[in-house]
């Protein structure tokens, strides 16, 4: 293999690539995903309950549930329109505060508790905005409670929804750049003959196949990087992240360059990646659902990839805590390397043949 | 010597080319058969009920009648009794599975051999309340009690609020404090507005119906751009238009091909989820519409895309805002503005409400004309850009 001819074969594509829509894809998908997953859909999996306020006065209830963690507030000035919304199911509840009602529960005069819940509100959100709304009214009262609550939390807090959905955004980055750039681009050069256009030049199939692998990897790397930094899970240890991408690049990019010379065109592609893309993203699922067995994630040979980078970006671990999985990977990788050449020999043989 | 052929037959001769083409093409006949059959087991796998309450671990509350008339005064939480405060802190903590049979919880440490009680189920709780056992005699006295609320770090802090807030408000009625408050409801404190789907709650399984079918009609979508473009790319329809077959029966025959096989895989999705029973002739017009909508929307994406890349690239443009409203139907509340002129926000509000709520033909009107207002426009467009296109070939 010639470095040189393989660097010119890169500039090509480098030059010629970007006219391409799967370089868009590359460039685009991620944080289109980021911002679906994390803007729009974060708040699916872990919705929080919903209390309108309509604050006639300024009780120091209103100032109270703004400080309460977990619960969405919205202030209104319209008891109609807190009620209409409340119905829709827009809000979960909505409480209404007479313009003196803490002067009103002080001077124990009662005054109306105004609270609706809307018929779609989950029983559950139900009972957690009643009993503190009723809690904050009682502190508004001013009377010590008759009984001292002592609050003992246990175990680890666990991870945000939003940070669990990391490796499965950055995975995809990868993904993208790594498996459909170089596969898509070695079946469409394939698909338009240009590939065998290029072997009748000095350049041997296996520098075309090496300079799509390479231009794969370098995506790959940069694309995981910045998806990273959308997703504000860049890391404190620069090197182990940095080993850790290339190797999951490396991995991805094979199956990549697989995908691109057992094809025949980009349809053949696009059908491999639609029936093998849930076993490459798999292992991600188990980040998300965290109550699943996860002896099972570690089935899937991308586990060993997402695994570390999940430790490193997520957990901030180093080398020393990964090198294991990581060495798992480079023997998959081997594997895949095997795969890559046996194939690339058959693809000359067959471009050969026509 | 030629015998006149009236525009039907042309049209259906073209309608059956495409079809045929259609069934030939290896990757769209494999990636409809998937997308079938993922939806469908996707579907079924979704839970069908809604978890509405909160499971917690009660201790020290020895009388029954107690725990009774707390449980049904709170409705949303779920009491489990425990016999020990040292019981509920292992099974907040993971280091014993508590197994709950007829009154009685025990718990059994991780490490430990015992066998679980015949009969006895499984349950998990990550939150424990221990009262004293003189709770409600020492607060009725007018003494102050000490509780202990175990709690799960992973829990939300909302509901460790309301946890803390519950115990306080427990102890202020053992100790026959009113509340400084006039409810507007006697029995409850608050006033519920709208039908009250407590216990009858939209499931995951409801949520995602719309989305799934709606995603049926996006993969024709996509299936017909791609046979516009290839016909495009490949000029078979300047073949076709040498043959008395005119610019019209060609986009005539491509509509028809769209909303017949975005209709009929529409129709097995449908079936095979179970969602047609409630309103099967206003739910097929919904995915009639849908469907010409879908039709107008591959003709544009089509006329675009030069190869697969590309049309599966423009298809994915139109696709994902036309995704918007679907996914949009998972959340609760109204959608917003920009969400509802979205068009296939009609469509998908109105499998909503027909197949979640149970609206009939006249609920259902406004969503109705409003989709047929897109599908007309949409298809309008779609048609004069093929045309446009077929023309310039």
């Amino acid at each position: 293999m010639n470095p040189t001819r393989i660097l010119t074969v890169l500039r090509k594509d480098l030059q010629l690539g970007p006219r391409s829509p799967i370089f868009l894809w590359v460039l685009m998908l991620p944080l289109l995903i980021t911002l679906v997953l994390q803007v729009t859909f974060g708040n699916l999996f872990e919705p929080d309950p919903r209390l309108g306020v309509v604050d006639q006065g300024a009780s120091t209830v209103t100032t109270a549930v703004q400080q309460i963690a977990g619960i969405e507030l919205t202030i209104l000035d319209d008891v109609e329109e807190l009620k209409t919304k409340v119905e829709a199911n827009d809000l979960d509840a909505g409480l209404v505060l007479q313009a003196a009602f803490d002067a009103d529960v002080r001077a124990g005069t009662k005054p109306p508790l105004e609270f609706y819940v809307g018929g779609e509100s989950l029983a559950s959100n139900r009972i957690i905005l009643a009993v503190t709304a009723i809690d904050l009214v009682r502190e508004v009262e001013g009377r010590p409670p008759p009984v001292a609550v002592n609050v003992v939390a246990i175990g680890d807090e666990g991870l945000p929804i939003s940070v669990r959905l990391v490796p499965f955004i950055v995975m995809y980055a990868l993904l993208v750049a790594a498996v459909f750039l170089p596969s898509f681009s070695l079946a469409d050069e394939r698909e338009k003959r240009t590939l065998a256009a290029l072997t009748v030049t000095p350049v041997k199939l296996s520098e075309v196949v090496t300079a799509k692998g390479i231009l794969g990897f370098l995506l790959a790397g940069a694309m995981a990087i910045v998806t990273l930094w959308f997703n504000g899970a860049l890391t404190a240890q620069p090197l182990a992240l940095i080993v850790v991408l290339i190797v999951a690049s490396l991995l991805l990019v094979e199956i990549g360059l697989i995908y691109g010379t057992a094809s025949k065109d980009i349809t053949g592609v696009f059908t491999l990646i639609k029936g093998t893309g849930f076993i490459l993203l798999a292992p991600t699922l188990f980040y998300i659902f965290t109550n699943w067995p996860q002896w099972i994630a570690k089935l899937f040979p991308t586990y060993w990839v997402i695994n570390p980078l999940y430790e490193v970006t997520i957990n901030d671990a180093g080398l020393g805590t990964v090198w294991a999985e990581l060495v798992i990977a480079l023997g998959v990788i081997a594997l895949l390397a095997a795969v890559v050449v046996a194939f690339t020999r058959r693809l000359r043989f067959k471009l050969a043949m026509t | 010597m030629t015998r006149p052929v009236s525009r039907s037959a042309i049209v259906w001769s073209i309608v059956r080319k495409d079809l045929a083409e259609y069934g030939r093409d290896k990757l769209w006949a494999f990636l409809t058969v998937m997308v079938l059959v993922v939806v469908v087991v996707l579907f079924w796998l979704l839970p069908d009920d809604v978890n509405e309450s909160i499971s917690v671990g009660v201790s020290g509350l020895n009388d029954p009648s107690a725990l009774a008339t707390l449980q049904a005064a709170e409705e949303g939480l779920l009491l489990v009794p425990f016999e020990s405060a040292q019981d509920l802190e292992a099974v907040v903590a993971g280091d014993a599975a508590a197994w709950h049979g007829d009154g009685y919880t025990i718990a059994i440490a991780n490490d430990a051999a015992d066998e679980p009680p015949n009969g006895a189920e499984r349950i998990s709780t990550s939150i424990g309340i221990a009262f004293p056992e003189d709770f409600f005699a020492t607060t009725a006295a007018g003494g102050s009690a000490a509780v202990t609320v175990y709690i799960d770090a992973a829990v939300p802090d909302e509901v460790e609020t309301a946890m803390t807030s519950l115990v306080r408000e427990l102890a202020y009625a053992a100790a026959g404090d009113e509340l400084p408050v006039d409810t507007l409801a006697a029995d409850q404190i608050f006033v519920v507005l709208g039908e009250d789907r407590v216990g009858n709650q939209a499931s995951a399984r409801d949520g995602f119906r719309p989305v799934f079918v709606f995603l049926i009609l996006l993969m024709e979508m996509f299936v017909m751009a791609s046979l516009i473009a290839k016909e495009i790319h490949d000029r078979t329809v300047v073949a076709v238009l040498v043959t008395p077959a005119t610019i019209g029966d060609v986009l005539a025959a491509k509509g028809i091909v769209g909303v017949l096989s975005g209709m009929a895989q529409a129709v097995i999705v449908l079936i095979a989820i179970d969602s047609l029973a409630p309103q099967p002739a206003l739910i097929l017009m919904l995915m009639l519409l849908g469907a010409v909508m879908v039709s107008g929307t591959a003709m544009l994406a089509g006329s675009t895309g030069k190869d697969f890349m590309s049309t599966l690239f423009t298809g994915m443009l139109y696709m994902i805002p036309l995704m918007i409203p679907a996914f949009a139907a998972l959340f609760p509340g109204t959608a917003s503005a920009w969400v509802q002129a979205m068009p296939s926000y009609p469509l998908v509000q109105g499998l909503v409400n027909v197949s979640t709520y149970g609206d009939g033909w006249a609920e259902t009107l406004p969503e109705l004309g409003v989709l047929l207002a897109w599908c007309v426009g949409l298809f309008a467009i779609g048609w004069l850009v093929l045309k446009r296109k077929v023309q310039t070939l």
